[in-house]
């Protein structure tokens, strides 16, 4: 994961979202919270994530006819795999070898450019299936992707 | 020897009676649950389920709970959004509440208890950055485990470990599988994976640019019929200890051995139900008015500006309209809503119903394999039911629900043991 970091020992985003749900270990809160003092660039990072939390929480509730429940966040990375390389996995060592010396070269770049990772923020409500329900009763589910490709 | 031999035979005899019972009361047609009204009668409810009118963002969220049963038969309820479990005495009453701490004794905060591995061992769901939480009963963090995708059901399996129901987002398409987790070693074994095109399940998009000039994608409901809900698979453990995987958009049921191998596939044996055109045609109508109504709504035009308000009004309504001939055509439902297992290891097959209240399911007995055994409902003279496996659990031959009063003043919520008789 790439991160939004302008220097190596800035808060990740993934502990500042940790930071932000309560999820870190105290000691690592009482050293996020000393850097937090110090670096300018977190302390803005971590107002910018707040932000876009509260703005997108506020922007879903009315037109949902007050059925959808707010759930969390999910700030989640997913490698596309290359499906070469995917299958390559399936074989045998000894076959995937000779396969691989000849056809790297090959597939170099198209492998590169599969394996871009792509950033997946997820507002993902929580729903609950009642099977005494007809189907257009269910509530509904809502989710809001943002996806950024570094 | 004799001893052991008279013992085992024992045992059989009395599983394959108890068995025997709770299959011949739903052969026997609606199954009336009942409510034991001696559970939990020293609670005061009011006080036990204060959560019940928690509220987020404007919206009661304090009626979602959802309950595990521990060995003994105490109670765990999970309280949605908070950081602490409510834990019930065999008998139903209040003990005490409690939350996940570490070893600095700081409360985290966890998501729900999800269910008891080894009998000792409670895990709970999966937090936003990939970690579920396992402890012992008291709430004292043992291990934090990485699951970095989002997840469905989870269930234990012998030998501690885990069958999680993942899915992930891709570029293109969603990933739904199942994974076999190692409690011990963390190691994972996805034993089944498919693939399913995101721009069909992902419902109407439209981008969006904030008063900051961010843009982002919106993502509604999906409009083409299904309401949004995408069914995911659900799993269960059947008694003979294979791993069944049900597929509700198809019916399939996939079963592997504990070790993920897969032994064998086949469909749920009913037909599944259809919307009718014009419930299609309802829902249709719905949508176009909410989405007309998106440019004079005040949160939409303070978040982006009446400009930008109006243009995503139209942009909705022209997507819905190109959406249009979906609506004038039957949509097929899904096979399954939900799956419980009662206490004899039958599995209980819920589809979605046709009227509010009418809940059907399939019971299906799996001693060597699956045979089909009779069709049910459950009805109930107290509780509006809410059924599904979180909020109804057997246990030894009795259901616990977390449900509410059809009628009461005060918080209607109860933590209720059911009774299975017939109507």
């Amino acid at each position: 994961m790439k991160s939004n970091q302008n220097k190596i020992d800035c808060i990740t985003d993934a502990s500042l979202q940790m930071y932000i749900d309560k999820e870190l270990p105290v000691e690592t809160v009482i050293s996020v919270e000393l850097h937090l003092k110090t670096c300018k660039n977190c302390r803005q990072r971590l107002e910018d994530k707040k932000e876009f939390i509260e703005d997108f929480k506020n922007s879903w509730p009315s037109i949902q006819e007050n059925k959808i429940e707010i759930a969390s966040f999910r700030n989640y990375i997913k490698s596309e795999h290359s499906p070469i390389l995917h299958y390559l996995k399936q074989w045998k060592w000894a076959a995937a070898a000779i396969l691989i010396i000849g056809l790297l070269t090959i597939f170099q770049k198209t492998s590169k450019q599969s394996q871009t990772e792509t950033q997946y923020i997820i507002y993902d409500s929580q729903m609950e299936i009642d099977a005494n329900k007809p189907w257009h009763e269910q509530e509904m589910e809502v989710y809001f992707i943002e996806e950024k490709n570094n | 020897m004799k001893t052991l031999k008279l013992i085992a035979i024992l045992l059989m005899v009395t599983g394959g009676i108890k068995a025997q019972n709770l299959i011949n009361i739903y052969k026997r047609g609606n199954v009336k649950l009942v409510a034991e009204s001696d559970f939990g009668k020293s609670n005061d409810w009011n006080s036990v389920f204060s959560t019940y009118k928690d509220t987020m963002y404007h919206k009661h969220v304090g009626a979602r709970k959802s309950l595990v049963l521990l060995p003994d038969g105490s109670v765990i309820v999970n309280n949605t959004y908070r950081d602490f479990f409510t834990l019930f005495n065999p008998d139903g009453n209040f003990y005490k509440n409690f939350s996940i701490r570490n070893s600095s004794d700081i409360i985290l905060s966890t998501p729900s208890i999800k269910g008891v591995l080894d009998n000792e061992i409670l895990f709970t769901g999966v937090t936003n950055y990939g970690k579920m939480f396992c402890c012992d009963i008291s709430g004292k963090l043992i291990k934090t485990l990485d699951v970095d995708y989002m997840t469905g059901d989870i269930i234990p399996l012998p030998g501690r470990k885990l069958a999680i129901v993942g899915w992930a987002i891709w570029d293109t398409k969603f990933r739904d599988f199942l994974a076999i987790k190692d409690y011990e070693t963390g190691e994972e074994n996805i034993i089944w994976s498919h693939f399913t095109d995101r721009s069909k399940d992902q419902g109407i998009s439209v981008e969006v640019s904030q008063k900051n000039n961010k843009k982002s994608i919106m993502s509604l409901p999906s409009l083409s019929g299904n309401l949004g809900i995408r069914p995911r698979p659900m799993v269960r453990l059947t008694i003979d200890n294979e791993i069944m995987l049900a597929i509700p958009p198809t019916g399939e049921l996939i079963f592997f051995d504990l070790d993920g191998k897969e032994l064998r596939s086949t469909y749920v044996g009913w037909e599944n139900e259809q919307t009718s055109v014009e419930e299609q045609q309802e829902l249709y109508a719905k949508s176009m008015v909410k989405y007309k109504q998106i440019s004079d709504n005040k949160q939409y035009i303070e978040r982006f500006g009446s400009e930008e308000a109006s243009r995503i009004s139209q942009e909705l309504i022209e997507k819905l309209k190109k959406e249009k001939e979906l609506y004038m055509k039957p949509e097929e439902l899904p096979f399954i809503s939900t799956i419980l297992q009662d206490s004899d290891n039958n599995l209980l097959f819920f589809e979605y119903p046709k009227e509010k209240g009418s809940n059907q399911f399939n019971v299906y007995a799996f001693n060597h394999g699956g045979k089909f055994v009779c069709k049910s409902s459950f009805v109930c003279d107290n509780y509006d039911l809410i059924i599904n496996s979180e909020r109804l659990k057997f246990f030894k031959g009795f259901l616990y629900g977390v449900q509410k009063l059809k009628s009461y003043n005060g918080v209607p919520l109860r933590l209720v043991k059911f009774q299975l008789e017939t109507e």
